[in-house]
């Protein structure tokens, strides 16, 4: 899963960054914070809910544990021990830059996470930091961080007019198997119908990856088998998890449209089959447990071309070459009359523009 | 000699008013004179009348044999629009007009396995038609009795580029041209609201818009074996139309 704008695990932080620091140069003012490669730095602007609350993509599961790596930039450059201090809230508009919101005993609105130490200022990046760090746990959660730069841990006696904040949300939520409907039988292309409307979580960027296990399935055990289809003797087990690697990951829309040429499978040569399942991918990017398993047959399709062609008494290859572009042919009897009404109609044109510019 | 100034000056300004109200009348719209109780109706030129634009939206079913079935009687639509240029008008008749037009259509329906009824996708034909028109717009019904109608015989040349593809089925293309035929009626809508109608010609320069029904056909493919026959016999489509 890789986080867009403002984080990034570290093996996409490069190519992020670059990215990151081009959308930040076109989303922000030149006053705001000076931001630079992931959160923002505490410099001279003066923070105000909404220029500059950063929010980044939904934290998996899978990813509580992948330290999130703050860069921040205009620290105060000290050779002293100061820390970065960092208070929750459940909203960017919770006002944890004052001292008496900090420091609320009654129905505390923000609260204390940690405070990390540094003493080479001004550009520091905090590399210890993950979301199970942040959230105290692996739970589904959404919270807003502020982060002060102060000169004594848990500070809540003073009032920030810069600190950054950052909106995360961590989903531990992993989507239920997909449910893949029939058998899928193509020629270049596998149409895999899927209950896509059951999944509520997907949003733009959810995916759904499909897993190829053995050839060769239709039979009464392994992959795809019979009754027995994903089983647990198969390489594809129905319900179990996902493999690393999938064979194409897909947009997460039911049929899913599945390019044969990945199974391997030649053009004209029919009768192969492959065992195939599916598990969707959200948001956050928790991948679900791997759908029922099912057998995937090469198959020639006929569809409209094909039966044109058949009617006509011409092979598929010889239609297509009749009548794709380009193809020059002599005209028939039929030919010849349209070709003199065209003719004629153009004559026509002709002769009446001409009597147009004589009136003239 | 001062009465003779002080006359000669209400002279100039009688004659300097006199002809601001003059320049005042000449203007398109007769406005009411201040500081009488007359007024007057604006009257209404119209303005000049050169193009007609008809946006349309009709059924389309190409006659290609047996193998139409695939599409499972998918009529289209067929949406388009057509400008015709006003060429030549007939006194007391109506206008010749040349123009353009062009036209979209997509059919789909299941594409299957070779011995099979089990559906494995879609399989679908995209048509894009373009054509050259001919028309003769008689008017002379709306414009001199009063009946609102407009009568409208077309003949033209249709090229069109098509497309067909699908699961896994081939995806071919190609172009194919044709005569084409096509008979109007229409509605002139002016006759609900004449003042609007007036008001929309001032204020857009659209002189009529209308309400139309054509019937037509098209005979498009039969000049090369190497052309697929897309055309219809008869088929019918419906639009609004605006003449400015």
């Amino acid at each position: 899963m890789e986080h867009t704008l403002l984080t990034t695990p570290p093996m996409h932080r490069s190519r992020a960054c670059s990215v990151f620091a081009f959308l930040a140069a076109l989303a922000l003012p030149s006053t705001a914070f000076a931001l630079s490669p992931t959160v923002g730095a505490f410099g001279t602007g003066n923070h105000s809910a909404g220029n500059s609350n950063l929010v980044m993509t939904p934290i998996g599961a899978s990813e509580c544990s992948v330290a999130i790596p703050l860069t921040f930039s205009g620290l105060t450059a000290s050779t002293t021990m100061r820390y970065v201090d960092i208070w929750w809230a459940s909203s960017a508009s919770a006002g944890c830059q004052t001292n008496t919101t900090r420091s609320s005993t009654t129905s505390p609105v923000c609260h204390y996470v940690t405070s990390v130490a540094y003493t080479t200022g001004p550009n520091v990046t905090l590399t210890t930091l993950t979301a199970s760090t942040l959230f105290g746990g692996c739970t589904t959660d959404q919270r807003t961080f502020y982060f002060f730069d102060t000169t004594t841990m848990m500070e809540n006696s003073m009032t920030y007019t810069s600190y950054w904040t950052l909106d995360v949300a961590v989903d531990a939520t992993v989507p239920s198997a997909p449910q893949i409907t029939g058998t899928p039988a193509g020629d270049t292309q596998l149409q895999i119908v899927w209950n896509a409307t059951s999944f509520t979580d997907l949003g733009v960027s959810g995916r759904v990856n499909v897993y190829a296990g053995g050839t060769g399935c239709g039979g009464s055990t392994g992959d795809g088998g019979g009754a027995d289809a994903g089983t647990t003797t198969g390489t594809l087990v129905a319900g179990g998890m996902a493999p690393s690697t999938p064979l194409a990951t897909l947009s997460a829309a039911s049929p899913a449209v599945l390019q044969t040429s990945l199974l391997g499978w030649a053009a004209g040569s029919y009768g192969e089959t492959q065992s195939i399942a599916i598990a969707v991918v959200d948001t956050a990017g928790n991948v679900s447990p791997l759908s029922n398993v099912v057998c995937a047959t090469h198959v020639q399709v006929t569809g409209f071309w094909e039966q044109y062609c058949a009617e006509h008494g011409m092979t598929l290859a010889q239609c297509t070459h009749n009548y794709s572009s380009c193809s020059v042919g002599v005209p028939g009897r039929r030919t010849d009359l349209g070709a003199v009404g065209v003719g004629a109609i153009a004559l026509g044109l002709l002769f009446a523009r001409r009597k147009i510019v004589r009136r003239r | 000699m001062r009465f003779l100034l002080a006359a000669s000056v209400a002279a100039s300004v009688l004659t300097v008013a006199s002809m601001g109200q003059a320049q005042q009348r000449r203007t398109r719209f007769d406005t009411p004179a201040y500081g009488t109780e007359w007024s007057t109706t604006p009257q209404y030129h119209p303005s000049s009348e050169n193009f007609t634009l008809e946006i349309r939206v009709g059924t389309y079913q190409p006659d290609l044999g047996a193998s139409v079935a695939a599409f499972n009687g998918d009529l289209g639509p067929m949406v388009g629009a057509e400008l015709d240029v006003h060429a030549v008008r007939i006194p007391y008749f109506g206008v010749f007009a040349i123009g353009g037009a062009f036209g979209w259509a997509e059919w789909s329906g299941p594409a299957t396995a070779v011995g099979s009824t089990a559906q494995v996708g879609n399989t679908g034909l995209s048509l894009l038609l373009m054509s050259v028109v001919a028309a003769l717009r008689i008017d002379a019904l709306a414009h001199y009795v009063n009946i609102p109608l407009i009568l409208t015989p077309k003949i033209g040349i249709d090229g069109g580029y098509w497309q067909t593809g699908g699961a896994g089925g081939a995806a071919v293309s190609g172009f194919t041209v044709g005569l084409h035929w096509g008979a109007q009626i229409a509605l002139e809508l002016d006759f609900l609201d004449p003042r609007a109608a007036h008001r929309l010609d001032n204020a857009w320069g659209i002189n009529h818009s209308e309400l139309f029904i054509e019937i037509y056909g098209a005979d498009i493919g039969p000049f090369s074996n190497h052309m697929l026959p897309l055309g219809t016999p008869i088929t019918w489509c419906a639009g609004l139309g605006f003449t400015f």
